[in-house]
């Protein structure tokens, strides 16, 4: 009879053992921690990586990596490499460099681009060398290539 | 170089307005009107860009949008900022091609519209005609772009980077197309509409529409399209189409015609710009990311998709552990009504069912609230599905890449601390 009772209390000790309470000092470690990750959060979500709850795919895309339009920069936060320049000077005539540094398409998506740009928006027609120079920039910076 | 540049930045809307020449106007000179803006209106970034003056006016007529080009002027609302049940005229996204008409140019009282094409009696109406010969209708109608969500392709699609608030839903006032069109006597030959409005193209070219869509006629002819003058009791917001503009439900935003001037019957399918290549078409069979798709593969959008926002908590919130907070927002779909709204706290592995409203009328998206608590402290996310009536409801993920990046109708997720 004893032997019994004291093999149940064991069980129950065993179990016990098994799923530990959280202790009240863990517990508000963890409290402490979940509130410094609230608050290093930024609530500007759409535009940022951290924390994304829209996709988490969006921490690999090209967005969060590619140089952002910049209207107080001399060439709109261009990263200066060659072909900046005539970028500057032919893509920003009609409409805002920012259309352009949102881009993050495939190298074939650019070239249709250029082509649409000049056959359906009235883009005068860019020679060939310097048509290869922007299609070379756009697809290092502004593409899904981008690493 | 330095000439070139800066004699191709000018942009076209001053060349039109005769600034050009003037230093003031040039790229990195400040403008001094922007000094005396309230803070906080224009993200900082922008504060000093390359627009008119004009246009900096009606930017900030917009509260808390997200600017992502002010040249042409494109807009979108965090999704914290939708939680109203009517849209208000403030925080109504702002979707364009090209140059926003002069509205002083423009006054509503001087502004008619013309029907023609494939009509027994081609109609010129001013508002008042409108007001006098046709039944006014008051409808809130949700308006989206065909757009929205296309940040979240990859990879990327081209186009305005939209990510979730290229919707609203105000109410607008206005005659039924349809009536107008009954009045004009569609012929037997109609087959779509073509819509055409003011706005210039942005290279300046006279001769050049940004944007011209239209529709089959079946659809113009459903009861629910209306040509509107009026939001919410308001003449129409000059970014949204000052003073009339087609609203034209459940289909992309883009064949709602803003600064409507003629509606031609056509006895083809409608072949103005955006009509055709890959503009607001989607390829024919699924394709795998990235793909190019031929120009005959690409046929145009109707419907748009079943899809829901939360609009509070905003994103990131905190809430008081083992506290029931309220989420909530609204859903809406192309098909008309939304049956069923569930959310999910454990990234859609149980779903709980939400109060979902009917709408106030066809094309009304519908508010939906659920009552959560969170089980212990820590990060969740809060995923949102709605489901209409077809059974159709939203994926988790996005759904099938296309070239341009339309009808992504992912659920909405928020974060929330429990802490
Ligand atoms: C003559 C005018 C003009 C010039 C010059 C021009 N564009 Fe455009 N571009 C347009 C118009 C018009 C649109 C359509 C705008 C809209 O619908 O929002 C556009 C749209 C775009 C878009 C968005 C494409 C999409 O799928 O919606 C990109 C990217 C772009 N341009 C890149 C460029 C680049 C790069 C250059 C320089 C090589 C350039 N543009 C020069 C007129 C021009």
């Amino acid at each position: 009879m004893r032997a019994v009772i004291i093999s149940v209390l064991m069980l129950a000790a065993c179990s016990e053992a098994e799923i530990p309470e959280v202790d009240k000092e863990l517990q508000e470690h963890r409290n402490t921690r979940v509130e410094a990750m609230a608050a290093v959060y930024d609530g500007s979500i759409q535009y940022k990586d951290t924390f994304n709850a829209l996709d988490p795919l969006i921490k690999r895309s090209a967005i969060a990596r590619s140089s952002k339009f910049d209207p107080n920069d001399d060439y709109w936060g261009l990263p200066r490499t060659e072909g900046y320049e005539e970028v500057a000077a032919y893509c920003a005539s009609c409409h805002s460099l920012a259309i352009v540094m949102q881009q993050r398409v495939t190298p074939e998506r650019w070239d249709y681009l250029l082509n649409w740009m000049v056959e359906k928006q009235n883009m005068p027609e860019l020679e060939a060398e310097e048509r290869a120079l922007i299609h070379r920039y756009l697809v290092e910076h502004f593409s899904s290539n981008k690493e | 170089m330095a000439d070139k540049k800066a004699a191709m930045n000018i942009s076209r809307r001053k060349l039109l307005l005769g600034g050009v020449g003037s230093a003031a106007f040039m790229l990195g000179t400040d403008i001094p009107f922007l000094k005396n803006m309230p803070k906080g209106l224009l993200p900082v970034a922008y504060a000093n860009d390359d627009v008119g003056l004009d246009d900096e006016a009606l930017i900030v007529q917009k509260e808390g949008l997200t600017l992502l080009n002010a040249r042409p002027i494109n807009m979108e609302t965090p999704a914290h900022l939708l939680d109203d049940a009517i849209t208000p005229a403030s925080r109504l996204f702002v979707r364009n091609n090209g140059i926003v008409p002069d509205y002083e140019e423009h006054p509503a009282d001087s502004w008619t519209i013309t029907i023609d094409g494939e009509v027994e009696t081609p109609l010129t109406l001013s508002i008042a005609d409108l007001k006098r010969n046709f039944e006014v209708v008051t409808k809130q109608l949700w308006i989206e772009c065909g757009g929205n969500g296309r940040k979240f392709y990859e990879p990327g699609a081209s186009g305005n980077q939209w990510s979730l608030g290229a919707i609203g839903c105000p109410q607008w006032t206005g005659v039924r197309l349809r009536d107008v069109l009954k009045k004009a006597g569609v012929k037997d030959t109609a087959v779509y509409t073509a819509h055409h409005s003011v706005d210039m193209h942005l290279s300046g070219d006279p001769e050049k529409a940004p944007i011209s869509r239209g529709v089959p006629i079946a659809k113009a002819l459903e009861e629910d399209s209306i040509i509107a003058f009026e939001m919410n009791g308001e003449p129409l917001p000059v970014l949204n189409g000052f003073p009339m503009r087609l609203v034209v439900p459940g289909w992309p935003g883009s064949c709602s015609q803003k600064w409507l001037k003629r509606i031609q019957i056509r006895d083809q399918i409608h072949d103005g710009p955006k009509m055709t290549g890959t503009a607001y078409r989607m390829p024919a069979y699924p394709v795998s990311p990235g793909t190019e798709v031929p120009k005959e593969d690409m046929v145009i959008i109707h419907e748009m998709p079943v899809k829901s926002l939360v609009t509070y908590p905003v994103t990131g919130s905190r809430v008081k552990l083992g506290e029931e907070i309220e989420i909530r927002g609204h859903a809406w779909s192309g098909q008309g009504d939304v049956s069923e709204m569930e959310v999910s706290i454990d990234f859609g592995a149980t779903w709980q069912k939400a109060k979902l409203d009917k709408p106030v009328n066809k094309f009304a998206w519908q508010h939906w609230k659920a009552m959560l608590t969170f089980p212990k402290a820590g990060y969740y996310e809060v995923w949102a599905r709605a489901t209409d009536h077809t059974g159709t409801s939203q994926p988790s993920v996005v759904p099938g890449w296309n070239p341009k990046g339309y009808l992504n109708n992912m659920q909405h997720r928020v974060a929330v601390f429990a802490v």
